[in-house]
């Protein structure tokens, strides 16, 4: 990709970006007080992928600049 | 201000998987509308990627309530009963 991205791909991208960080932030907290294994590991999986999209993001997001 | 046992005592698993359940169907629709404003194709390859990762999680964290009657999908007044009461919860622990 060499191309710079239009001003409102950014500003959406942004937005997700936002959005996934506030997804890993909270759930991290919540795995200390959930309970049930299930829902532990959906919980884990969440963050897991969450963290991974971040990284994919903010690769976007470098390249804009 | 809660104090942090009482943080504990409501932040239980129903509490989790509601705001997990909010989370994903915020992402989903946040993704979908974000895929439809893309011009660079590598950057919607990635946002459809993540979109499908979203609906995936979806499921499995709506299953999962249904599963193990958190959710009510096919009582409404069940449902809506059992929100109002935990409306009512969560402006008492406002209150302190």
């Amino acid at each position: 990709m060499t191309k710079k991205l239009a001003m409102h791909e950014t500003l959406e991208v942004h937005e997700i970006l936002t959005l996934k960080t506030s997804c890993v932030t909270k759930g991290t907290a919540m795995l200390e007080l959930v309970e049930d294994e299930k829902l532990k590991k959906i919980l884990e999986e969440d963050v897991q992928t969450s963290t991974k999209a971040i990284d994919e993001l903010q690769k976007i997001l470098k390249k804009a600049q | 201000m809660a104090t942090k046992s009482t943080l504990t005592k409501t932040l239980d698993d129903l509490a989790i998987a509601t705001d997990l359940l909010l989370s994903t169907k915020n992402g989903v629709r946040t993704y979908a509308v974000a895929l439809t404003e893309t011009a660079t194709p590598e950057v919607r390859k990635v946002l459809k990627k993540q979109l499908d990762e979203t609906i995936e999680l979806h499921g499995k964290i709506a299953q999962y309530m249904i599963d193990n009657e958190m959710y009510h999908a096919y009582d409404v007044e069940e449902q809506v009963n059992h929100d109002l009461k935990k409306a009512d919860k969560a402006l008492d622990l406002a209150k302190g």
